[in-house]
């Protein structure tokens, strides 16, 4: 009885989640969307798939190797566990602790699901790479399969256990030596596995990563200080979407889901400790591109955003062919004016500042400079690794790196809301 | 006694209709302090965002300065920058509002130690309780030094201490020249302190004046602000 209760509750929640991506698609998904952009990208993806299967890379096979089993080490660390609690549990729900840890274990049931079916997608993109290119055997590549999928889960598991123990810079030093310590594991697995190739010794190594999981799984099911921790990690899953959405539209109104944020978190951000100045002389201007730099770079998620941005585009403008990287390389600009237009809104519309009086035409000259500012130096990098390969001289990369920033400095205040 | 602001709203709200407020004129002088009484949804926090022009209004508001500063706002809902330090919110608002370096560190320093702050100045306000939160723009309100402060319930979450602080701090700025309007639902505290109070029911004033105007009108004699309050205001 007790469990079919939870089980409704669960079935309900998770069905509100698929009924609210449905809803977001209606909404942001037109048949425009889909003729200029979805089929297009769907057409050249498939026609490069069928190539991957049919032709060999003129890449070294250790390189290709290399290159896949750092991506897939990336991948492992981009999953995340959905417990489907919500904030109105702590009023009744939670108190019975069948009923609530019961309801949990189905969240991690089902994310242990999505991940595998994510995992499996991931390993059919990545089928030409591991079996036409690398010529791994299949078993191999199942095998393989299995160790990411387990492992994703398993990282995010110890990852969510390390974020309810410290926070703050502490949570940042273990989390790093966390990191540096599978990032050796990883390799020494592999490493095992493609030397002794033993099929007994995979299976068994596998099934130890699984007991692992679910040794850890058990453990954070049981620790009862969490809640609110949870909570908020589930909020922001929960609007994730919805939030990238409106970022991409550069629109405003995502959930504050860092409301939610408990008060022993974060005290004091380690960069600026002291609350330093940047700018020696401050004018309104200054203060204005200084509190832009703060907010970007305090905030883990914005950070993130950018780094994830700049890496993924770098990455894709060296494999890319050459036409291809042109059109990359004028797509970055355009994609970092419209988030940095984003945040920029979002500072701009805070209450904070509507406590102040602003001329308005002094405001949009404050942001078009902060975002200037700011993009200088990524807008530069991005130019110049496009320049030093696209353009066979030694200048190439300082003439698309300053190429770059005049672009930006002349659409930019065109892209400004 | 000059005006610092006048206020004539005719009709304000939101596009749906909804909270609409109408026929709303009243003036804050300089050195006054007057309170605007009210039940939850009443109008108060619609007068007041219409005063900040932060909603659709057929009206006008006037602040009576020629120039500098016009307004600190204190609002409900403590609001700030997650990724700022207490100090950088302070700081920045002395940038922008232009005031001299070495006198608004000053000025920041005797705040921060009047309202018990000083120990968290580099911290950063999301980790704040509520009170501290609310003090955190009090601070800044007090920091700039306007001629109008418009205040939103100001005494939420704030602890007595912090509370009679404030007061002070409120009287010492009356006496400076500055107007205020103080929206609120401590009814003890607003008799004691209002010089002129302004009754708000279903977005219309149901009764101004001082409190002995107020239990005139309600007539109560010797009646307390709440006994007015229930007397004048349909429930």
């Amino acid at each position: 009885m007790e469990k079919n209760t939870t089980k409704r509750i669960f079935q309900t929640r998770v069905k509100k989640h698929y009924c609210t991506i449905l809803d977001l698609y209606k909404r942001t998904v037109d048949w425009v969307t889909w003729l200029y952009l979805i089929i297009p990208a769907a057409v050249i993806s498939f026609y490069q798939y069928i190539e991957w299967w049919q032709t060999p890379w003129e890449w070294k096979a250790s390189e290709i190797q290399f290159v896949s089993l750092l991506f897939l080490f990336f991948f492992i660390y981009t999953g995340n566990i959905r417990l489907f609690i919500e904030k109105g549990d702590q009023l009744f729900y939670r108190q019975y602790e069948k009923k609530f840890y019961y309801l949990m274990k189905l969240g991690m049931a089902y994310s242990s699901l999505v991940n595998f079916i994510l995992t499996t997608v991931i390993f059919i993109i990545l089928a030409p790479i591991l079996i036409v290119q690398l010529n791994y055997p299949i078993f191999i590549t199942i095998a393989l399969l299995f160790f990411i999928s387990i492992s994703r889960f398993l990282v995010t598991t110890i990852k969510q256990i390390v974020h309810a123990r410290f926070s703050g810079w502490q949570f940042y030093i273990v989390y790093s030596c966390f990191i540096l310590l599978s990032a050796v594991i990883y390799s020494w697995i592999l490493y095992v596995w493609f030397s002794i190739n033993d099929k007994l010794l995979i299976i068994l190594s596998i099934f130890i990563l699984l007991v692992l999981n679910l040794l850890l799984l058990i453990y954070k099911l049981h620790q009862r200080d969490t809640f609110e921790e949870d909570l908020t990690r589930e909020i922001k899953l929960k609007y994730r979407f919805m939030t990238y959405a409106l970022q991409s539209a550069s629109l405003l109104g995502a959930p504050k889901y860092e409301k939610l944020k408990v008060m022993r978190k974060k005290k004091r951000s380690w960069l600026f400790r002291n609350s330093g100045s940047i700018f020696f002389k401050r004018t309104t201007q200054s203060a204005f591109i200084e509190i832009y730099i703060k907010y970007l770079l305090r905030s883990k998620d914005r950070r993130m955003v950018f780094l994830q941005l700049i890496g993924g585009i770098q990455f894709a403008i060296i494999l890319a062919p050459d036409v291809i990287k042109w059109i990359i390389w004028i797509l970055t600009i355009l994609i970092i004016l419209q988030m940095s237009n984003y945040y920029v809104t979002e500072l701009k519309k805070a209450t904070f500042l509507k406590l102040f009086d602003w001329d308005n035409e002094k405001l949009f000259h404050y942001t078009s400079k902060a975002v200037f500012v700011v993009n200088l130096p990524i807008i530069f990098i991005i130019g110049a690794v496009g320049g030093a390969l696209l353009i066979d001289a030694w200048w190439g990369f300082l003439i698309l790196g300053l190429g770059s920033i005049c672009i930006t400095y002349l659409i930019q205040p065109f892209m400004q809301k | 006694m000059k005006n610092v602001l006048e206020v004539k709203i005719e009709r304000a709200g939101y596009h749906d209709e909804k909270n609409t407020i109408t026929n709303i004129q009243f003036d804050v002088g300089e050195g006054e302090l007057v309170g605007l009484i009210g039940a939850n949804g009443a109008g108060k926090s619609t007068t007041i965002k219409a005063i900040l022009d932060m909603l659709d209004i057929d009206g006008t508001i006037l602040f009576k300065q020629t120039s500098g500063k016009r307004y600190a706002y204190i609002p409900e809902q403590p609001t700030f920058y997650e990724e700022l330090t207490l100090w950088e919110h302070l700081a920045f608002a002395a940038t922008v509002c232009e005031l001299h370096e070495t006198e608004w560190k000053k000025d920041a320093k005797k705040l921060l130690e009047d309202f018990r702050m000083e120990h968290v100045i580099h911290h950063l306000p999301s980790s704040f309780s509520k009170g501290m939160q609310q003090k955190l723009m009090i601070i800044i309100a007090f920091l700039i030094k306007p001629k109008v402060y418009i205040v939103d319930e100001p005494f939420l979450g704030l602890d007595p201490k912090s509370t009679k602080q404030f007061l002070r701090y409120i009287d010492q700025e009356k006496k400076r020249g500055a107007g205020i309007l103080m929206s609120t639902h401590v009814l003890d505290t607003a008799e004691k302190i209002c010089d002129y109070l302004l009754l708000i029911a279903d977005g219309h004033i149901k009764a101004t004046g001082n409190i002995e105007q107020i239990r005139k009108e309600a007539g109560l004699p010797n009646g307390s602000l709440l006994d007015c309050f229930e007397e004048l205001v349909e429930w």
